[in-house]
């Protein structure tokens, strides 16, 4: 055994670097945020079947953009922050900003899925179509693959170091994707999918558009669910980096322990 | 013009949806449970090493 290492029974919770402790606060304002998140999806579901008007032209499925675009915005919200993490860590080389940036994909890949399959079931019945070759449908395959790529290949790679420096370089370029999606119904006329916020050109290809510029229902409802999954975005990020220290803490445990069985 | 009735897209779409994010938190969950677990057990592991040396 070597000597020179610590005991790991001996230590207290506050010196010891292989215990978690957080501040109380930090703990009740997760928590506080996590059951306001559950709340918020009671009220977020009771607007959008209840609240909100039927479509007179597209029905009931048009109920389905209240999670289709805001859980786009939601997953843009964590890959935004996979951005900063990136930037962060190139900057300092402190291994906690890998820890935020991977957790912050791993996050935003299921958000950009549910985008993805519910935009699917809007899709049949209004284009007629699960899936067509549409460049803002293609562009959204092509970032979720991105992403999916970019936890497939931080596992090819052992050094941690080696790893998080590639990590951060392939997450800041990656968000050129979410960037992409987003503009391309706004600056393209040759798209199916309609613009739901803000500004766009004239498009007479688009097809699925629906009144919430002029409907304060359909508004009310939209600007709740957005707000929902952002929240919830950053909720389920806060977990995530908490299991992530719990990760980080098993390693430094075995490193503790080889080298005391050394 | 009549109002289509396609519901039964509608209740796909959030159950898709759903099924996703239950599978995420089901997976934050249950990494969080075997990692706590794995931690526990290489702590007793350290201080059954570090009894015995002693």
């Amino acid at each position: 055994m070597a000597t020179a290492e610590p005991v790991l029974h001996v230590q207290t919770a506050a010196n010891d670097p292989l215990t978690i402790s957080y501040p109380r606060w930090r703990t009740r304002l997760l928590l506080g945020l996590t059951i306001a998140t559950l709340l918020g999806m009671v009220v977020m579901l009771y607007m959008a079947f209840f609240y909100a008007g039927t479509d007179a032209v597209q029905g009931h499925a048009q109920r389905i953009f209240y999670i289709h675009v805001s859980s786009y915005a939601g997953g843009s919200v964590v890959f935004l922050i996979t951005v900063v993490a990136g930037i962060a860590y190139l900057a300092t080389r402190d291994q906690k900003w890998d820890q935020l940036a991977v957790s912050s994909v791993e996050v935003g890949l299921p958000l950009m899925t549910v985008c993805l399959v519910t935009g699917s079931a809007w899709a049949r019945p209004i284009w007629n179509t699960w899936w067509t070759a549409d460049p803002r449908l293609n562009g959204m395959a092509v970032m979720w693959l991105l992403y999916a790529a970019y936890l497939t290949l931080r596992g090819a790679i052992e050094d941690p170091d080696r790893r998080a420096r590639f990590a951060a370089i392939y997450g800041i370029l990656a968000f050129a994707s979410v960037i992409y999606v987003f503009m391309i119904p706004r600056v393209r006329d040759d798209t199916l999918h309609p613009v739901v916020i803000g500004p766009s050109v004239t498009n007479p290809t688009a097809q699925g558009e629906f009144e919430i510029r002029t409907d304060p229902r359909i508004g009310a409802t939209m600007g709740v669910a957005m707000t929902w999954w952002c929240v919830a975005a950053v909720v389920l990020l806060w977990h995530r980096v908490r299991v992530e220290n719990i990760a980080a803490r098993v390693q430094r445990l075995k490193a503790r322990l080889l080298a005391q069985s050394n | 013009m009549t109002t289509p009735n396609n519901i039964e897209y509608m209740i796909l779409g959030y159950v898709l949806a759903g099924v996703i994010m239950l599978l995420l938190v089901g997976y934050l969950v249950l990494k969080a449970r075997r990692l706590r677990q794995e931690a526990e057990m290489l702590k007793t592991l350290a201080e059954d090493e570090t009894a015995a040396d002693g």
